[in-house]
């Protein structure tokens, strides 16, 4: 009988749109772990110096609510 | 080897004994059989003519194959659908060898003696397993592909036995494993036992054949042929064969005569009725290259499976340019076409519904009874309208097993292995421009389309989950050696509305053993019940000012409803920083929580509170306290208790949910290839049922 059609060659499997995307998940994954890729929970916002430096420092400051007063 | 010459009764010519095995010889001239005797030779009776049988041996040849051997002899059969040739191969010191020639195929046999251990004629049947001894000596179980009598026609120069001419002699044929063919020639004695002969399907070449007939050897002769064109005996048409020595039928192209073109004169057997709705898609004479092997077409038959009106079209594939090297068969059915070729019997195992075949399994399909309904072109056997044939097929993937017993009055079985073609790559081969039909259901044998790809994808889910897997491991194991944790534990007051003085910031720390990292925000209040706890947060770079703000909280409702439990929420809550640098941070918390318990309804606040504003209002005394569990009475008011609760943060926190999240993605598409191979065989098995 005749043998079923050769495998492609090891070096091209990859090189398919789900081999492609496989390899990007996995370089992704490694990003997120080793530099701490993600998605901002909350506003990234730069406390001025004269805040930092007042007496009541940050405790005065007032920061931008979320509106997390929820409960029930 | 030694001659011994005789003298012919009958007309007085030499006739040569060349074999010392040789007990009969044709005189040459006269055509009379002799049997040799002690003293001289006897005249047994006389030879008929050799038939038109075109062949590449002849008398004298020789082949250094086996030690070196000589033709010396022929024996003509018919058994009445053909003839054929049977040549008598003499070897040095007695011994000798058979070479059966049919249809452009050879059989090289060896005489093992009487087999004591088969069955009388009349018991054997097709199918049936005879145990036969070896050429060498040990064991063989074969197969019975054929019970026939056949008639001696004619023979020339030597045999090994005393035949009577024109004598009816009875024999099967049979197959045996790893290609091996064997005879049981009962003669004239159908109750047995019969003498076995076993050997194997050979090649010419293998013969390492030299010289021609005659006293000297001569360079090998061309075959003889036929004429490839002939006169329809009916209407005097032309009649161009494709493959002159071996077409036995031809169908008039003129008069749709069948025409026996098996022996001269030509016999028109009867007219076929023209079906103009038939038109071979494959046209006759057409040529095609088709797994690497030329093919050229030669007839079209149509075979109808009795008692419906389903059937398929059989295109008979001339090997080569004109037969010579066999047939192959080209089948098309509803779309689907498959190259079909002749399997050796004797190397098909099993029994019930499964089947072994050069390391496959197969699977019965049916078994149905087929009768000819159609025919056009050139047969290399006696074909007829309306021969019958039961066919018994096998699946595997891309392959069907057939074994057909034909059911006229020359029975025999036999194997076929047909491999599924792609319909694309075989109108290209024949160079046809229209598009193939598509099929309407899946054949048994139709190779799965989602397969390939499947594989593919599973195995490169392997190859990715893996690394992915010990990624995580890796990463866990060095966030658990080099991550910063800190743990701040924190209560909010009873009885107090939220405010300013509630907020808690803490000491300045260092986030130092990652360069960058996520940082993991964690709230969790471990007693918290029927309540919430709310945080607006902020990470605060105590050296660039970057502030990370962010919210979270926990909520926690639990009761009995008809006596049953039930709880909704959670009691922890977590968030993810992402991308923080090392440095010196400072965490500012802002919480907030509900002074009473919180409530939808009066009836949540018990007989004597009432619920406002959604918290529950509940007098009460130091005398006469009447406040819930989890509640205090402050002032003349039951209020709830202060609520401990822990923040902890983790600079190198590992991402599981992302790996996870990841291998599930991965896992999507060979997930999808496996459904969809899955339903394509449930489609398979409901078509094989219907």
């Amino acid at each position: 009988m005749a043998s079923p059609a050769a495998p492609p060659p090891k070096r091209t499997r990859w090189l398919t749109p789900y081999g492609l995307f496989c390899i990007v998940l996995l370089i992704l994954y490694g990003g997120i772990e080793l530099k701490g890729w993600g998605f901002d929970p909350g506003p990234r916002t730069s406390v001025p110096m004269s805040v930092r430096q007042s007496p009541g420092g940050y405790r005065s400051y007032h920061f931008w609510h979320r509106g997390l007063h929820g409960g029930k | 080897m030694r001659v011994k010459v005789a003298r012919c009764p009958e007309c007085g010519a030499d006739v040569q004994f060349r074999s010392a095995s040789s007990v009969l010889c044709v005189c040459s001239y006269c055509r009379s059989a002799l049997a040799r005797t002690d003293v001289d030779v006897e005249k047994i009776g006389k030879v008929g003519l050799l038939a038109d049988v075109p062949s590449l041996l002849s008398l004298g040849m020789r082949g250094s194959a086996y030690g070196g051997f000589t033709i010396v002899g022929r024996l003509q059969l018919d058994f009445g659908a053909g003839t054929w040739n049977e040549w008598y191969l003499a070897l040095e010191g007695g011994r000798w060898l058979w070479l059966a020639e049919t249809q452009g195929r050879y059989y090289l046999t060896t005489p093992v003696g009487p087999v004591r251990s088969a069955p009388p004629l009349s018991e054997l049947h097709l199918g049936h397993s005879v145990h036969v001894p070896g050429p060498d000596g040990g064991d063989l179980v074969m197969y019975v592909a054929e019970v026939h009598q056949a008639r001696i026609v004619s023979a020339e120069g030597e045999l090994p036995w005393r035949v009577d001419p024109n004598e009816g002699l009875s024999y099967a044929d049979l197959s045996g494993p790893r290609r091996t063919f064997g005879t049981l020639d009962y003669g004239t004695e159908p109750a047995g036992p019969p003498t076995g002969y076993v050997g194997r399907e050979v090649e010419l070449a293998e013969l390492q054949l030299v010289g021609g007939s005659g006293p000297e050897p001569e360079r090998a002769r061309l075959p003889a042929t036929r004429a490839a064109r002939m006169e329809c005996p009916s209407c005097r048409g032309a009649l161009a064969l494709r493959a002159p020595d071996s077409t036995l039928r031809v169908v008039c192209p003129f008069c749709a005569s069948l025409v026996d073109v098996s022996q001269e004169p030509l016999r028109a057997l009867t007219t076929l009725a023209r079906d103009r709705t038939i038109t071979p898609r494959f046209a006759l004479g057409s040529q095609a290259q088709l797994r690497g092997t030329p093919y050229r077409v030669l007839g079209l038959l149509r075979r109808q499976i009795e008692g419906s009106s389903f059937f398929w079209d059989e295109y008979v594939l001339a090997v080569g340019q004109d037969g010579r090297g066999g047939f192959h068969y080209l089948i098309e059915s509803d779309g689907h076409f498959t190259l079909v070729r002749p399997a050796h019997l004797g190397d098909v195992h099993g029994s019930g519904s499964t089947r072994r075949y050069e390391g496959h399994t197969f699977h019965r399909v049916e078994q149905v009874r087929t009768t000819v309904t159609y025919l056009d072109g050139e047969f290399p056997w006696e074909v007829e309208v309306g021969e019958a044939t039961l066919v018994e097929d096998f699946w595997a993937p891309g392959y069907l097993l057939s074994l057909e017993r034909s059911l006229g009055p020359h029975a025999e079985l036999v194997a076929s292995l047909g491999e599924y073609l792609d319909a694309h790559e075989l109108f290209a081969a024949f160079s046809l421009k229209e598009s193939p039909p598509r099929p309407t259901y899946i054949a048994p044998h139709q190779p799965n389309p989602y397969r390939k790809g499947y594989e593919h994808r599973k195995h490169l889910f392997w190859r990715a989950i893996v690394p992915l897997a010990v990624l995580m491991v890796v990463f866990a194991l060095r966030n658990a050696i080099m991550s910063t944790r800190i743990r701040f534990d924190l209560s909010t007051a009873a009885g107090a509305e939220p405010a300013a003085e509630h907020i808690f910031l803490s000491e300045p720390f260092a986030l130092g053993k990652l360069s960058r990292a996520a940082v993991s925000f964690r709230l969790s209040a471990p007693t918290l019940e029927n309540s919430w706890l709310d945080v607006d947060a902020a990470l605060i770079n105590d050296e660039d000012g970057t502030a990370y703000q962010f919210g979270a909280g926990v909520s926690y409702y639990a009761g009995v409803e008809d006596g049953e439990a039930w709880s909704e929420g959670s009691r922890s809550a977590e968030v993810i920083l992402p991308s923080v640098p090392a440095g010196r941070y400072v965490l500012r918390v802002e919480p907030s929580w509900p002074v009473s318990r919180p409530c939808s309804f009066n009836s949540e606040c018990g007989p004597l509170g009432s619920c406002q504003d959604g918290q529950c209002l509940r007098s009460c005394s130091a005398s006469h306290p009447s406040c819930g569990p989890g509640e205090t009475c402050l002032g003349d008011r039951c209020v709830l208790q202060a609520l401990p609760y822990t923040i902890e943060l983790y600079h190198g926190a590992t991402r599981w949910r992302w790996g996870l999240f990841f291998g599930l993605l991965m896992l999507a598409a060979p997930l999808v290839s496996w459904l969809r191979m899955h339903h394509f065989e449930q489609r398979r098995q409901e078509d094989m049922v219907g």
